[in-house]
């Protein structure tokens, strides 16, 4: 069969300039994933959801710093065993509704809209893919429990009766506990988010699963507690709220939270419960984003 | 100085004996062709298998048996080389909420492309979405949403780029466009395959053409090519002259004859051997003293061919 093709010069040389890599590709991802969470150049209705979590954070925070500015920062302390994990008490139903609402966001709509395609016709493999987007949603998720946490160690500091710089000198301790904090956060909010990403098609029916997991388990919990030690015992491992409750009065120095206490999960078994939800999250996540073979 | 071309004819995307199943359902069987520089246009019937082909080679879809190389290593293996690629999927695969501007840049940053907001820029201008590049997407027509998707394709200025149905769903305008832009990056020098069930649209586009029937390729080449390798299929050729029984009796007794239908003032001649017919046909009508007018091969176009190729399977 004659198939040769007649070819002259036609002009056209292939680019053989420099391309980036697969970091800067990452790195568009990331950027995007922050921009849609966000609901940045987006419709309004796009930007509630988040922005409401950012604003009623940091009204909880004004809050408590108005507090503390009438009381005096001795009564303020008084009133919370520890003024941090007090604050983060107030506001952790707001960082899993963020949570719980943006892990979908990243990746739902592309599988909606079939650009997944497009993704994996470019220099990525799956992986890179899925870092990239667990890169833009740990770095909301973070930046949405340190920055108003750092802001408010500021102010606690600046309304210390010891002085500004005595506060801050004197609690140094929180420029790793509010990361390390955060980081908690993140992982158990977040690996139970993208699950629930993972096998739900609806950002908001996955949004509402993961927040439904959250409270049903620690519901169910607190109330087997009453009854039957063996059950409320298996039902306190899925009570992932107590378990990231325990790890950060654990990192603040507190008591562990009452549920843990009385079925005997030290702070290890909290951690121990947050790497496998975070291990089993990632490989799920994996398994449904594999290249189609 | 002039310099060198540094293009080949040489085939930059291989299929080697490419299968794909998918359990019981054979999608591609035993595929094999390189595909050239220049337009190639990829035919079949719904079903046929070219999505399927298409995705394969562009590593989205893992072989079954045999392999898919792009200039010369696996897709799969080296993401890298997706850098050369630029794909259009059939069906549509943007971002609403962003501008074609946006979109296009997003896509050059993925794969890429040093600069992706000049890239996108230029992209653009080469699809004519300039003045449409800071609309969302979800307020575009189909055929503008499908001109961003090829300039998103286009943007990092890939050597190889496959488009699967590029022209279903725009009006005829988008369409002579798109087709005009196609012809033009095949004229460059760039691998461009284009899938598609539109005959008219492959015909006017593609240097050559790959007809694929249930999964398997049933063949590849120019058009005349293919023609003129269907030695088993008699090609039909329409003689109009002045005293048709007279030349048709002489064609006739050519033993590379296979029949002949009258008409009115002209017939129609079954022939084994089309140069054979053409050099008879003249004697003939010298002998007979006929005057022939019009000598038109009937069945040489994309559509006879194609029908051919599907009946034969």
């Amino acid at each position: 069969m004659s198939d040769r093709a007649v070819l002259t010069d036609r002009g056209y040389q292939p680019y053989r300039g420099p391309r980036l890599g697969t970091s800067r590709a990452m790195r568009a991802i990331i950027r995007d994933g922050i921009r849609r969470i966000l609901g940045l150049r987006r419709k309004a209705r796009r930007k509630v959801l988040p922005w409401l979590m950012v604003g009623m954070m940091m009204l909880t925070m004004c809050v408590f710093l108005i507090i503390a500015w009438i009381q005096g920062i001795a009564d303020f302390i008084d009133l919370f065993d520890d003024p941090y994990t007090g604050f983060l008490g107030a506001v952790a139903l707001y960082g899993l509704i963020l949570t719980s609402y943006a892990a979908p966001e990243l990746l739902v709509p592309d599988r909606r809209s079939g650009v997944l395609n497009i993704y994996f016709s470019r220099p990525l493999r799956v992986g890179h893919y899925l870092l990239a987007k667990g890169g833009a949603l740990a770095a909301i998720v973070l930046g949405f429990w340190t920055i108003p946490l750092f802001i408010y160690h500021l102010g606690l500091a600046f309304l210390s009766d010891a002085g500004f710089a005595s506060y801050l000198g004197g609690n140094l301790h929180a420029l790793w506990r509010i990361p390390a904090t955060a980081a908690c956060y993140l992982l158990m909010y977040g690996s139970v988010a993208l699950v629930c990403t993972a096998l739900l098609k609806r950002v908001g029916l996955a949004a509402v699963a993961c927040i439904a997991v959250f409270f049903a388990f620690n519901i169910a919990a607190n109330i087997a507690v009453n009854f039957s030690e063996t059950t409320a015992r298996w039902l306190s491992l899925l009570a992932f709220e107590q378990h990231v409750t325990s790890l950060r009065d654990w990192i603040f120095g507190q008591e562990t939270p009452d549920l843990m206490q009385r079925v005997g999960f030290d702070p290890w078994v909290s951690a121990l419960v947050l790497l496998v939800v975070a291990a089993l999250s990632g490989f799920l996540v994996k398994l449904t984003y594999r290249k189609p073979v | 100085m002039t310099q060198a071309p540094i293009i080949s004819d040489a085939p930059t995307i291989t299929a080697e004996n490419l299968s794909k199943w998918f359990d019981q359902k054979v999608a591609v069987s035993e595929f094999t062709y390189g595909f050239r520089p220049g337009v190639t246009g990829l035919l079949g019937p719904n079903g046929a298998g070219k999505t399927t082909l298409l995705r394969t080679l562009t590593g989205l879809l893992k072989p079954s048996a045999g392999q898919a190389l792009v200039l010369g290593e696996s897709i799969r293996r080296r993401p890298g080389l997706y850098r050369h690629v630029g794909f259009v999927p059939e069906h549509d695969a943007i971002y609403e909420s962003m501008t074609a501007a946006r979109f296009v840049r997003w896509s050059a940053a993925l794969s890429g492309a040093p600069r992706p907001a000049e890239a996108a820029e230029r992209a653009l201008e080469t699809v004519q979405l300039t003045g449409d590049a800071h609309r969302r997407l979800g307020g575009f027509s189909k055929g503008m949403r499908r001109r961003a998707r090829v300039a998103a394709a286009l943007a990092h200025d890939p050597q190889i780029l496959i488009l699967d149905e590029p022209l279903n769903g725009t009006d005829p305008i988008q369409r002579a466009r798109l087709m005009e832009l196609l012809i033009g990056l095949g004229r460059e020098g760039r691998t461009v395959i284009v899938s598609s069930h539109v005959l008219a649209e492959v015909e006017r586009m593609a240097d050559r053409v790959v007809a694929m029937v249930n999964g398997r390729l049933a063949a590849a080449g120019t058009v005349a090519a293919i023609r003129d390798a269907m030695s088993d299929t008699p090609r039909r050729v329409h003689i109009e002259t002045d005293r048709p029984r007279e030349l048709a009796r002489r064609l006739l007794a050519g033993e590379w004859t296979r029949s002949v239908e009258m008409g009115d003032g002209s017939f129609t001649i079954s022939t084994d051997d089309a140069r054979a017919l053409g050099g008879a046909v003249m004697a003939a009508a010298r002998e007979a003293g006929c005057v022939v007018t019009a000598v038109t091969p009937e069945d040489d176009s994309l559509e006879s061919v194609f029908t051919y190729l599907v009946r034969r399977r």
